[in-house]
């Protein structure tokens, strides 16, 4: 069981290769779009007031937890306007 | 009228604002339809050097149906979530954050505002289903072969998604509007949706309830028939009951 765990062999290696080489053109947009929403998080937690948390803890979690991050962020991190005024 | 497309418009501008189409996008189309069938497609090879060769046996024989019923089930979960806790304060914030004391005192009626808000965000549930639907076709396509799954199969399956959300969204519209904190509604909503996938586990009732359309959407190749009628029903009586109790409710409820 152990030697099936190890074995991996330069054939499995090169099929798997070719097999992401393959999936590149579907890869890279969805790359694109997971980098351009933590950027776009991000900016949004420079120039706005956060809630809940300080904004450092906020940049960390929009950079470490990959598309939940910004989202969450996006949920429930911004400092709404109306909430200022209560 | 004049209140519907006031509040028409006022909900595409807070939608874009407080990026609810931004957020649905992703529990809609990105994880379920994009990655989804990604990660099914690399997941047989991640684990091939980790598995038994017997365990690994079951990875090879994916189709492009099994797929789209991979998707379908992520998909219902993603989307339920995202809805419930995305759209939970609909009515809720509006009440809890004082935002209907002006408008009710320039003349709007309560049924205008509701309609504009469940019609605006049924229209929005409805078109990220069917580009979700589309877009998993596209890469189950690419990723995989064999089965009969089809465009026709995949507009179908995809009606029954968006009737049986439309439903939901109807039920968190009432609730939030009873609830003074969006997240109760939002919770109720969630957990109604998974816990009537329990019907479905009894052959004599599972017709009746909205529950059935997900699990006729996932039946490649038999996904309309005439079972699906009282579910049909069914689900559009519940969309009228609960918009019309969400607009009496505003009606009743004190906005100052």
């Amino acid at each position: 069981m152990l030697k099936r765990v190890i074995n991996i062999t330069p054939i499995d290696i090169n099929f798997m290769t070719s097999t992401i080489l393959s999936m590149l053109p579907f890869i890279i947009p969805l790359l694109i779009i997971e980098y351009g929403l933590m950027i776009f998080a991000l900016v949004q937690a420079a120039r706005n007031e956060v809630a809940y948390l300080p904004k450092w803890a906020w940049i960390l979690i929009i950079v470490f937890f990959s598309i939940v991050g910004p989202i969450v962020f996006l949920i429930i991190g911004k400092k709404k306007e109306t909430e200022n005024n209560d | 009228m004049k209140s519907f497309k006031a509040y028409f418009k006022k909900e595409i501008t807070e939608a874009i604002r407080t990026y609810k189409y931004l957020v649905l996008f992703f529990g809609f189309i990105f994880w379920p339809a994009m990655l989804g069938p990604m990660m099914l497609k690399l997941l047989p090879l991640i684990l091939k050097n980790y598995m038994p060769a017997e365990t690994m046996q079951l990875f090879s024989d994916f189709t492009r149906d099994y797929a789209f019923q991979s998707f379908l089930s992520d998909s219902f979960q993603f989307m339920l979530a995202f809805m419930a806790f995305v759209l939970m304060g609909l009515l809720a914030n509006e009440v809890r954050l004082k935002r209907l004391v002006f408008p009710y005192s320039r003349g709007a009626d309560p049924e205008g505002v509701v309609l504009a808000k469940y019609i605006h965000y049924a229209i929005t549930v409805s078109l990220f289903i069917l580009i979700a639907f589309f877009i998993d076709y596209l890469y189950v396509d690419r990723f995989f072969t064999g089965g009969i799954l089809s465009l026709k199969i995949l507009f179908e399956s995809s009606l029954l998604y968006i009737l049986y959300f439309c439903t939901l969204l109807s039920i968190l519209l009432y609730l939030s509007s009873l609830f003074r904190r969006g997240l109760a509604a939002g919770f109720t909503v969630l957990i109604l949706g998974f816990s009537l996938s329990i019907f479905n586990q009894f052959d004599t009732i599972k017709a009746y309830f909205p529950n059935y359309l997900i699990l006729k959407a996932a039946d490649i190749g038999h996904v309309f028939d005439s079972s699906l009628i009282p579910a049909i029903i069914i689900s559009f009586c519940l969309i009228i009951l609960f918009v019309f109790l969400s607009v009496l409710r505003m009606k009743k409820i004190d906005v100052a």
